[in-house]
């Protein structure tokens, strides 16, 4: 198991906060002897879908089940798409985004760009906590060097993506989503992050979609993207 | 059948849902099909029931059941 000391959610969320991954090999007598260690305002757990027998273990020391995280990758083969598939996608272009994109990303963030993770959900967290978790993220991301690309519709700002890499090879879409303007009009269907990495260098793309967030989850199926794991997510608060 | 029947149809088999669901009301994410995935196959239902080719614009502006009967106008046909 590893067990993260996650400074940075202190300075997002004003506790302070532990994140457990969990491995495959990890037993039950082991992680019962350390969890219980633990003495954070707000404890993470991040379980792989095949050990069920920890699932039930922190639920009875009484953390909730919140939401599954669900890996996805895309090895950037070209995919079939549907005519209409085919031509949303050709509406939409993407460039690199400017400091004044990144300022506009911002004022989205603030308005309520995201609304299924698990700290929007959380009634011990208010929304202002969650909207700057985003921003400060994405400062982060910002001294990180992170790729931050934004994608138009017909010129128009419609939505971002952000991309990191370790390698060159494998990049990690961190954080996406659709402008305000451009939600619920279907545009969401159009994933250009791969071509974008192609163009970059790179041989794969990677992925998190919350199980809270299906319509995505469908979306990222049907531009090719593959599961590659499954981590169920238990949250506790601790006074 | 009626240009109705057509248009109810159209939005049960692109959006896979039962016909009973399909009336004045019904939203994008109002139900769980009708998300990115389902707009698609549902603008293609659409085009294919009333031999049409939606610009752009239109396909991303039909948000609701009584949207697209505007939207429909365009294409001069009266729902």
């Amino acid at each position: 198991m590893i067990i993260t000391d996650a400074c940075w959610e202190e300075r997002n969320l004003g506790v302070s906060t532990v994140e457990i991954q969990y491995e495959t090999n990890d037993k039950l007598e082991d992680v019962a002897s350390k969890i219980k260690t633990l003495s954070a305002k707000y404890i993470v757990c991040k379980i792989p879908t095949t050990k069920s027998e920890l699932t039930s273990y922190v639920a009875k020391l009484g953390y909730t089940y919140v939401e599954d995280m669900i890996l996805v990758e895309h090895d950037l083969k070209e995919i079939e798409r549907s005519r209409m598939h085919q031509r949303l996608y050709d509406s939409m272009t993407y460039r690199e985004m400017t400091k004044e994109d990144v300022e506009y990303l911002k004022k989205e963030i603030a308005g309520g760009l995201f609304s299924t993770d698990r700290i929007t959900n959380d009634p011990f967290f208010d929304n202002t906590k969650a909207s700057d978790r985003y921003l400060n993220w994405v400062n982060d991301l910002v001294e990180q060097e992170a790729f931050f690309y934004l994608n138009l519709y017909k010129g128009d700002p419609a939505g971002f993506v952000i991309l990191q890499t370790k390698d060159g090879i494998v990049y990690n879409s961190v954080l996406g989503g659709g402008y305000e303007k451009y939600r619920n009009t279907g545009l969401g269907i159009v994933q250009k992050e791969q071509e974008i990495v192609k163009r970059l260098g790179g041989k794969r793309v990677e992925t998190q979609v919350s199980s809270n967030n299906p319509g995505q989850l469908r979306a990222l199926e049907i531009n090719g993207y593959r599961t590659k794991g499954i981590n169920h997510i238990f949250v506790k608060h601790n006074d | 059948m009626t240009n109705l029947e057509k248009y109810i149809e159209a939005f049960a088999e692109g959006l896979e849902i039962d016909k009973s669901v399909v009336k004045e009301g019904l939203e994008y994410q109002s139900i769980p099909e009708w998300d990115s995935v389902g707009h698609m196959g549902l603008v293609a239902a659409i085009e294919d029931a009333f031999d049409i080719m939606m610009d752009t614009d239109d396909i991303i502006d039909l948000s609701s059941f009584e949207k697209g009967i505007e939207i429909l106008k365009k294409y001069e046909v009266e729902i």
